[in-house]
């Protein structure tokens, strides 16, 4: 029995050591997680889905956040929460006679949803068709001369809001849905960053936050809605949501304020005098991808 | 034996599964619908649309800035008070002197076909009746038909402000707002910057942007 | 030994009363005894695993502190080689079923023999398929919301709710099976086929399930056209059905060179009989979605343009794809000669190529240029960068650590040598 135990005791002394080494390494491998990771607080890890915060946790919550973005970013902001206005579904409809490719649009978004300003990201491309067709697969997104030229059509190309959207389908945890205005928005507070939705929508609508997006404090957009453009977190998706804290007020989106070619048209779509169901009315509208089935509310039509 | 019956199994799960799939589960929030529309046709307006209007009166730019810091202008009974026009420029497309600079890149069109002397106020319809200057969008309706009963319909032209106006009013731009009525072509620009596809300060973005095509 | 509790019923009654909470820790015990006890040889391999799955871990961390920047992935090519790998391992996983198959229902006793090899293999693979996800998520920490019950399961809407489902219901049912034969070997008792027999029924089921919905994961996205295809769930299992025998067979190879225990030539020959086939159909149906895709033509086909000729210029994933195809090519005439099963060495390249084809034909092939172009057809060309291949070379690592650990448990149990030493120790 001696004989063999005491080897044995040897061995196990020396297992021992190798395993605290062991740990020791871990520990250091996955040290980087304590940087980051200091800053989250156990409410923030917490928080339930933006369907089951009641009103007092939608109150901290966004206090939270106003909070969190004057320390980060160092500006005062408010985040609010605008509900969708009964008896209101959001259209757009953009017209490619008039579109003149300056992506003037890309850039209002840019600065309305505080976006990145390294990646200078934006939720809309702007695409340049050759004339003769509208195959995307002959369009260029990454055109960089003057603009128009005369044998061109702009395309722009964001979020198509659609009735049977695959990016809400695909999601594992709910985390983006469709709003009853039929805006499709994301809690980037309950995300967790899988990217699913971005393999799934056709129409190359999502970003996904690689990193912490910069925003300088002068740039920041301090007017933020929850669901809407306010500063996103590092990994997790974001996406167009036709400047939901603006139109839920009444107000137009930035994009649409921002075209110079007056092309774009947006409207509640259960109106019938609104402008965007006056296109509908008498333009030949179609849609991108129809034969998907996604069923976008978001309409291109020309002049004649 | 207990394959097959395996096998049986799965179909029906996937089956129903993807039966599950097509027909969603409840809706938590559902789309609105249009049984009633949300608001009676040709129902007034609880807040205005106003027209954007550049200049209060028909003039030329001066080519330095007034006081305000805005481009100085002049407008034309200054001179065309006193002055007639020259005869000879009629149907120019390019005149010199106090006008020199003007060129005339709109179809067929010349000076006369809108500037009618003695009326600098205004301008000249096709049919000889005088329109001002604030109605500048029916001189241009009269060839932009289409364009201008688009503008009616709110499906041509910039806006700024509220799609709701009931919450709040409405700023839209008119014809010369965009289109110089001389050259209406909107002029060549250069469109605002790229996004990157990925973050600036990845070794190796410069190859990646580069690598873009379409 | 654990003596019954009273001494009515016969043998196999007294079994059932055997006090569990004492033998089952000695089991435990004496597999952590066993796992962390080798020759030399064995401390180097896993000194060596434990280095580079720290690498790993390291690099990960970093990931998650800085940011998915790390990656090579971008808005365009947003699933890269962590996707990759994650659909890999999930078909190692079902590829186990083919030892299950021969040795549940159709008796084969050699292989039933080392049958539990195949499930240890699809235990280690399926935590892989897993660590490829979380890897792959931009806020880990919210895992949780993917709980039932505790987030908010988008089940059954979401495929990959499902993938959540099928994997951890394998992953137990695979847990359950060897964790049972073994500790009913190591008490020296003959299993109660009324304990495994229905559940290795339905696992065999299940590892079906599990690649077909990670297949449904891609096929079922509309807007993704190489993707959005009736034959990809097919492919995926007979994929699985090649990756998974061969890289058995090389263990099985490996087991017999280090080890004192002595598998059968039966299991061999049986998987090499698979791989003839499976090989040449994985061939086929890649062949069959080649000719499918170019000779209707069209813009649907830019992906599988790009991958196999180029598109405008951008050609990265081409060597990639003419690399597989030519592994599984060769391998597939490899397994076709008769003599195969007798030469070790050419047997074994054989499934080394194979199964590298098939990581690059399911990665590389298949996962990223679904991407490219991307939906507006842009093209952004994708390469994993230094950290992605930190955290999947640590990935594998850790799949490898995990199966050395659990073959080193269960072959001396397998082999009577535990039962036989456990019995003179109780003795």
């Amino acid at each position: 029995m001696d004989e063999r135990t005491r080897p044995l005791r040897r061995r196990t002394l020396l297992k021992a050591a190798a395993g605290a080494v062991g740990v020791a390494a871990a520990g250091r491998a996955f040290s980087p997680l304590l940087g980051p990771w200091d800053s989250l607080t156990l409410d923030e890890v917490l928080q339930r889905h933006y369907s089951e915060l009641t009103p007092e946790d939608k109150e901290r919550v966004f206090r939270r956040l106003e909070e969190k973005a004057r320390q980060d970013y160092g500006v005062a902001v408010t985040i609010s929460d605008p509900q969708p206005r009964p008896r209101t579904k959001f259209g757009y409809a953009l017209n490619l006679s008039l579109c003149i490719g300056c992506r003037q649009c890309a850039q209002a978004c840019h600065r309305e949803n505080n976006h990145d300003r390294r990646t200078r990201n934006t939720y809309i491309t702007v695409m340049e068709i050759g004339k003769g067709t509208l195959d995307l697969s002959r369009a260029n997104s990454r055109y960089d001369h003057p603009v128009p030229l005369p044998d061109k059509t702009y395309m722009p190309v964001q979020c198509q809001q659609c009735d049977r959207p695959p990016c809400t389908a695909v999601c594992p945890v709910r985390a983006t849905w469709k709003e009853p205005d039929g805006i499709v928005v994301v809690d980037y507070d309950w995300c967790i960053g899988c990217r699913y939705c971005e393999a799934a929508c056709p129409y190359h609508a999502r970003r996904f936050n690689w990193a912490k997006p910069e925003v300088p404090a002068a740039e920041v957009n301090p007017d933020q809605a929850y669901l809407s453009n306010r500063i996103r977190p590092a990994g997790t998706m974001e996406k167009c949501t036709f400047c939901l804290h603006r139109v839920r007020m009444g107000r137009l989106p930035a994009c649409l304020e921002a075209c110079p070619a007056g092309a774009r048209v947006f409207g509640n779509l259960l109106d019938p005098g609104s402008e965007v169901r006056q296109v509908i009315a008498t333009k030949r509208v179609y849609v991108l991808k129809e034969g998907l089935g996604t069923v976008p509310s978001f309409y291109y039509f020309f002049t004649v | 034996m207990h394959r097959g019956e395996g096998e049986r199994v799965w179909a029906i799960a996937l089956a129903l599964g993807a039966a599950a799939g097509c027909f969603g589960g409840p809706d938590p929030r559902p789309l609105a619908r249009d049984e009633v529309a949300p608001r009676a046709p040709g129902a007034a307006w609880a807040y205005p649309e106003e027209l954007h209007r550049p200049y209060a009166v028909l003039g030329t730019n001066a080519g330095v800035d007034d006081a305000n810091g805005k481009p100085a202008r002049i407008p034309c009974r200054v001179c065309h008070d006193r002055l007639e026009p020259k005869d000879e420029n009629r149907y120019a497309l390019r005149i010199g002197g106090f006008h020199a600079g003007v060129a005339i890149e709109h179809g067929d069109l010349t000076c006369r076909s809108c500037h009618e002397p003695p009326r600098f106020e205004g301008f000249r319809l096709q049919d000889g009746r005088p329109v001002a200057y604030a109605d500048v969008m029916r001189l241009c309706a009269q060839c932009h038909g289409l364009q201008a009963r688009d503008w009616q319909r709110g499906l041509h032209g910039g806006m700024t402000g509220h799609w709701d106006r009931d919450s709040g009013p409405r700023t839209r731009n008119h014809c010369i707002d965009c289109h110089h009525a001389h050259r209406p072509a909107i002029p060549r620009m250069v469109p605002a910057p790229l996004p990157l596809p990925r973050f600036q300060d990845e070794p190796g973005q410069a190859a990646r942007t580069g690598d873009l095509d379409g | 030994m654990d003596a019954p509790i009273s001494g009515t019923g016969g043998p196999t009654a007294k079994a059932a009363r055997e006090r569990h909470w004492v033998s089952y820790p000695r089991f435990l015990l004496h597999a952590l005894a066993a796992a962390t006890d080798g020759p030399p040889l064995f401390y180097v391999w896993m000194i060596l695993l434990t280095g580079v799955a720290l690498v790993g871990a390291n690099a990960w961390a970093q990931q998650v502190a800085s940011g998915m920047a790390l990656t090579g992935m971008s808005d365009h090519v947003s699933w890269g080689l962590y996707i990759a790998n994650f659909t890999f391992a999930v078909g190692v996983a079902a590829g186990g079923v083919m030892m299950v198959i021969p040795a549940y229902l159709y008796k084969d006793h050699d292989m039933h023999e080392v049958v539990i090899l195949g499930e240890l293999l699809a235990i280690a693979a399926i935590l892989m398929a897993m660590l490829s996800v979380m890897v792959d998520l931009g806020r880990p920490e919210r895992f949780w919301h993917l709980v039932p019950g505790l987030g908010q399961f988008n089940w059954p809407i979401s495929m990959l709710s499902w993938d959540v489902l099928v994997l951890n219901g394998y992953l137990l049912l695979n847990l359950h099976i060897c964790g049972y034969m073994l500790y009913m070997r190591f008490l020296g008792r003959t299993p109660d086929p009324r304990w495994y027999v229905p559940f290795v029924l339905v696992s065999i089921v299940w590892a079906v399930s599990i690649h077909t919905v990670t297949a449904f994961l891609y096929s079922g996205l509309g807007g993704r056209p190489l993707w959005n295809s009736a034959l990809l769930a097919p492919r995926f299992l007979v994929s699985a059905f090649v990756s998974g025998p061969a890289l058995i067979i090389a263990v099985l190879a490996v087991v017999e060179r280090f080890t004192p225990f002595r598998p059968a030539d039966g299991p061999v020959r049986t998987l090499v009989r698979i791989l003839r086939v499976t090989v040449l159909a994985n061939l086929f149906m890649l062949a069959s979605e080649v000719f499918t895709e170019f000779y209707a033509g069209g813009a649907h086909t830019d992906s599988a343009r790009y991958l196999f000729l180029g598109l405008h210029g951008h050609a990265r994933l081409v060597p990639w794809i003419w690399t597989a195809i030519t592994l599984n090519a060769v391998a597939a005439a490899l397994f076709l000669l008769p003599s195969v099963t007798r030469r070790r060495g050419v047997l074994l390249a054989a499934c080394a190529m194979t199964f590298v084809g098939v990581w690059i034909e399911k990665g590389m092939g298949l996962v990223v240029p679904g991407f490219i172009p991307g939906q507006l057809h842009e093209v952004v060309e994708y390469t994993p960068s230094v950290t992605e291949w930190r955290v999947t070379a640590g990935i594998w690592a850790f799949g490898a650590m995990v199966y050395t650990v659990a073959l080193k448990v269960a072959l001396p149990i397998l082999d009577g040598r535990a039962a036989r030493r456990a019995s003179a120790a109780g003795d």
